[in-house]
Parts: C-alpha cells; structure tokens; sequence
C-alpha cells in the first residue's frame, strides 16, 4: 500500500493542473531511455551493416547517426507526453503538435542534406555543375514540401493564408520601423543556408580577421588575432567578403626566396627540396613546388610553393623560411643583400696625399 | 618494446626515439621522453608501451602509395603486406601519459583541394612476406570485377582503430581493398595473426570508399 501510495504522490506540479506523480516520473524516464537505448543498438547495426552493403551511399555511419537521433528526440517527445506537458494548448494547437512538427522538420531537413551530398558523391571524382544544381533544387524543394508539412502537423496549416497575410502586413510594418533589425535578420538567416563559415573557423571579413565565435540571429562575433571581441552586424556580413582560411583540407603557402648569381641555382634548389621533404606537415601530395621565377637585380629569384593542412599553414610558414635559410647556409648558398655595380664612363682618378695617380 | 615494462631503471628504444625511466627516491619512476616528463608511483606492473595508429597531429586516414603499382586479374583475390607508419602510445594503467610518432612522419591530401582529406602519408613496397619494417599491414586486394584493375594506393580509415602486437613489431588489422566501381577499403578490425595481442577491444569503423582512386 505504501508502495502504491509513493507511486501516485505527486512531486511536480503539486497545485497546478500538471501534477506528475513519482509513477509518471519513472514511466518517461524508461521511455527515454528505452529510445535511447534502442537508438544506440540500431545505430551499430547500421555500422556493422554499412562493412558489407552494396549501398554503402544509404547504409553509412551517418544514417546510423540520423536514425540515433530520431530516436532520442522520439523518447524525448515521448517522456514529455508521459508527463503530460505537451498537451498544453497554444494558439488553438498543443505543445505535443508543436514539437512533433519541429521533429518532423529537423529530420526532413536532415535526410534532404544527407540525400544531397549522396547525389553528389554517387557522381564520382568530380559532380557536373548541372548535378550540383539539380541537388541544390531537391534539396530546397524538399525543404519547403516538409516546412508545408511541418505546419500542418502543427495544428496551424489550416491557418496558413491566415497567417501569410499577417506576416505579408507585419512585414511591411517591420520593414518601415525596424529595417536594420530585419535586414540584419533576413541577412542572418541568408548566411544559415549559404553556410560561407561556421563556429570555429578562422576568416577574414574586410579589415578584420579571426575566429568565429557566435553566429546569432542578428549578428556574429569574432575573437580577433589579438583577443578583442568584435561585433559584426549580419547584414554587414553578409555584403562583405568573407576568407575563410579553413574551409577546404589544405592550403598552399608561397614563398619567394633569392641566391647569388655566383651560386648553382639547381643546386639550391635541390637543397630547398630536401628541407621541405623533412618538414611533415609539407604535404607530399600535392607535390612542393620549387623554380627559379625571376632573375632579379640583385638575386636568382627562387619560388617555393607548397601545400599543408589548412590549421597548420601558420605554423609551417613561421618554420619553412627559418629551415631554408639554415639550409641554403649549411650549403654555404649566399643569400645576397641588395647590391649594385657602378659604371662610370670615365676612368676614376684618385688622389693620394699630395700627389696624383692614375 | 612493445608491451608491459617492469617499473624500473631502463632505456627502451623505439626507432629514433628513447625513453627512460628512472627510479627515484620513495619508490617513484620518473618517465622521460624529448621534453616530457611523468612522475609514476612505483607498484605491480600496469606501465605498458603500445603501438598506436598514425593519427599524428589528428588526422584520420593513412594513406599508402605503392612503389611498385599491383595489376590485379578478374575476379582474383592477392594478399601481401606493406610497411607501415605508427605511433607509440605510452600508458600507465588505462592512463594515456604520453603518445609520440616514431620514424618518419609526413602527410599527404588524397583528393580535391575543396572536398579531401588529410592523410598520414607512406610508400611502401607490396610484398609477399612480411616487411622488416617496425609497422605492418596486412592488405588483401579483391576484384570481384570482370575486369582487370591497378591498385596504385590504399587510404585506410584508422582513427579510433585497435592495433596488434608482438614484442617487436606492430600490426594493423587486415585490412581488405574491394577494386569495384569506386575502391572500397575494409579495416576490418581483426588481427592479421591470432597469435598476436590487440592493445583494445575492435570496434567496426564505417568502410572507406576511395573515390579519387
């Protein structure tokens, strides 16, 4: 009897109209757990399925990650059902709709991302740009099918002319009164979908240069090389030109460096070679690339490019030109300084003590 | 080398690289390698030096190029090892205390410059026998095809990827190349010798498609 009593005692909610009992309590718990659980269990499966598909483009670790967080956020809907929360009634719907749909969407969204890349993968080394464009449509057209969708499951689809009237209106009021705020809004969500950065990578936007440390709705913020914060509107973001120095694997780093004309180039060359074949992150493919490009006024001009990981490439610039020029030095290779012979048309007299010479 | 060390005043060699302990007052070991440095109290065992993947600075993937490219006939199944890069991870009970790269290291994008990826980078013969090498793979190349195709590399995923051991030499996991469409690369987690230790549990890492050949 007691057990039955501490069952149904409530311990939330105690007064208000949610009252959830230690019983309920446990309940959501399981289910959370049992979704989690079970989530886990398929997500191996997949993996162990992925070794010996033949449609390794569906059966991946990434649809084992997909199907995990399906169900999680499925317990997690599930748990809140359990205790009675998502019955809640808002704007003639109930949180329970709400959530479901926002579910919906993310893992449409997510499905229509993963579908995406797939089509462009399946193409091979390199997708045709009219493949790129066709991914780029299905993509959006399943966004916008799911977002009609997401709405219906809502609760709300029936009120949808309703509702882009309003905002047709309230978009026009907006845009009279609060025009910076919605054009940095609008620019935010723009910049969502362009997806030029992301959090943690290294960019220069104009003057300005750092790591992404926040992408808000309005704007984004950037710790700076020195360690200040700087603010950038969205909308100022989004007309600028944005570098971002991690956004591909590897990135190539040029360097101009002269030897005497007394010096064997190739044989400068040769030692450049070396030092770069010792310094790992060198990449060896794409193969260093190291040419006489100029014959200058007062050097053989030698270039030095090559490739490194792109987190790395700071790293390897402050250490290639030391390593070279210890090299070109233990070579006994003179780097020369700026020199220049003068010529005179007439031959120089010099003058010593009080006499003259020739 | 490989395996567990008594706690007690030694060097152990590892290619280029050393490592030193030595015994101090109340019973402590003092571990030293280059610049790092590690207390350890003295005890039963639990101090172990293991071979590691070659993840390097973090990379995920090893690519190995072959010196000698391999034709492989239709639907003909070859097998034979490459000498391969690894790591040493030094462990105190489960405790990770130190992980170095030993031998050569160098890295390589395999790919386009905007979708690749990089790789730990090795060229290596493809022979019949073992390699006298401190790395090994054991590679099994497959062409269920009814052509014929050429091997030149084979990127293998290795991040998060248990490793064998023998005394003196370490292993990955066998490790099997598909030639199809697109060659798919299989690390398939199992030892390429039973009689060998695993330095963990094998979990199944995802097979890798090789799509820039």
């Amino acid at each position: 009897m007691a057990g039955t009593g501490l069952w149904n005692s409530t311990i939330i909610g105690t007064g208000s109209g949610l009252g959830v009992t230690v019983g309920t309590l446990v309940e959501a718990v399981l289910i959370l757990t049992a979704a989690i659980f079970t989530g886990r269990l398929l997500r191996r499966f997949v993996i162990r399925a992925s070794k010996t598909t033949r449609l390794p483009w569906i059966i991946n670790q990434d649809t084992g990650d997909i199907i995990f967080r399906m169900f999680v956020l499925g317990g997690i809907i599930g748990a809140l059902y359990k205790i009675g929360v998502m019955a809640y009634s808002i704007a003639g719907t109930t949180i329970g709709n709400i959530a479901f749909a926002v579910g919906f969407f993310y893992f449409m969204y997510l499905i229509a991302r993963k579908s995406k890349d797939y089509l462009l993968l399946s193409a091979g080394k390199k997708p045709s740009p009219e493949l790129q464009i066709q991914a780029k449509v299905f993509y959006y057209t399943v966004l916008i099918i799911s977002f009609l969708l997401a709405l219906n499951l809502a609760g709300i689809g029936t009120y949808l002319g309703a509702i882009l009237a309003a905002a047709g209106i309230t978009g026009i009021v907006l845009g009279f009164s609060a025009q910076t705020v919605v054009s940095n809004f609008i620019s935010g969500l723009f910049m969502y979908f362009d997806r030029p950065m992301k959090i943690g990578d290294p960019v220069k936007i104009g003057e300005l240069g750092g790591v992404v440390e926040d992408m808000r709705i309005l704007s984004t913020r950037i710790r700076s090389w020195d360690g200040t914060l700087i603010r950038i509107p969205n909308e100022k973001l989004f007309n600028s030109n944005i570098i971002n120095l991690q956004r591909y694997p590897a990135r190539r780093l040029d360097v101009r460096i002269g030897v005497a004309y007394g010096e064997d180039a190739n044989r400068a060359v040769d030692v450049i070679r070396k030092t770069l074949d010792e310094m790992p992150l060198v990449l060896a493919e794409p193969e260093p690339l190291v040419f006489v490009d100029e014959l200058g006024d007062n050097a053989v001009v030698l270039s030095i490019r090559v490739w490194t990981p792109s987190e790395k490439w700071f790293a390897v610039k402050t250490e290639l030109l030391h390593r070279v020029k210890k090299a070109l030095d233990e070579a006994g290779i003179e780097i020369p300084f700026p020199q220049r012979v003068n010529w005179f048309a007439n031959e120089l007299k010099v003058r010593i003590g009080d006499g003259e010479r020739d | 080398m490989f395996g567990e060390h008594e706690l007690k005043t030694k060097f152990i060699k590892i290619l280029d690289r050393r490592i030193h302990l030595v015994e101090e007052s109340g019973g402590r070991v003092l571990y030293r390698r280059d610049d790092v440095r590690v207390i350890i109290p003295g005890g039963d065992g639990g101090f172990r030096v293991l071979p590691a993947p070659a993840l390097g600075y973090g990379v995920e993937f090893l690519m190995i190029k072959l010196s000698r490219k391999i034709a492989v006939p239709p639907k003909a199944t070859i097998s034979g090892y490459l000498s391969a890069p690894i790591d040493v991870e030094v462990k105190a009970g489960d405790l990770t205390i130190d992980r170095f790269v030993v031998g050569r290291e160098k890295y390589a994008l395999y790919g386009q410059d905007s979708m690749g990826v990089i790789a730990r980078y090795h060229i290596s013969d493809f022979t019949g026998e073992e390699p006298d090498s401190l790395g090994v793979m054991k590679v099994v190349v497959e062409n269920p095809t009814d052509e014929w195709k050429m091997v030149e590399k084979v990127v293998v995923p290795i991040g998060g990827s248990a490793m064998f051991y023998s005394e003196e030499r370490a292993y990955y996991p066998l490790v099997i190349l598909t030639t199809k469409g697109i060659y798919e690369v299989n690390n398939t987690g199992n030892p390429p010798d039973g009689r060998l230790k695993a330095t963990r549990t094998a979990e199944p890492i995802p097979n890798f498609m090789m799509r820039w050949g």
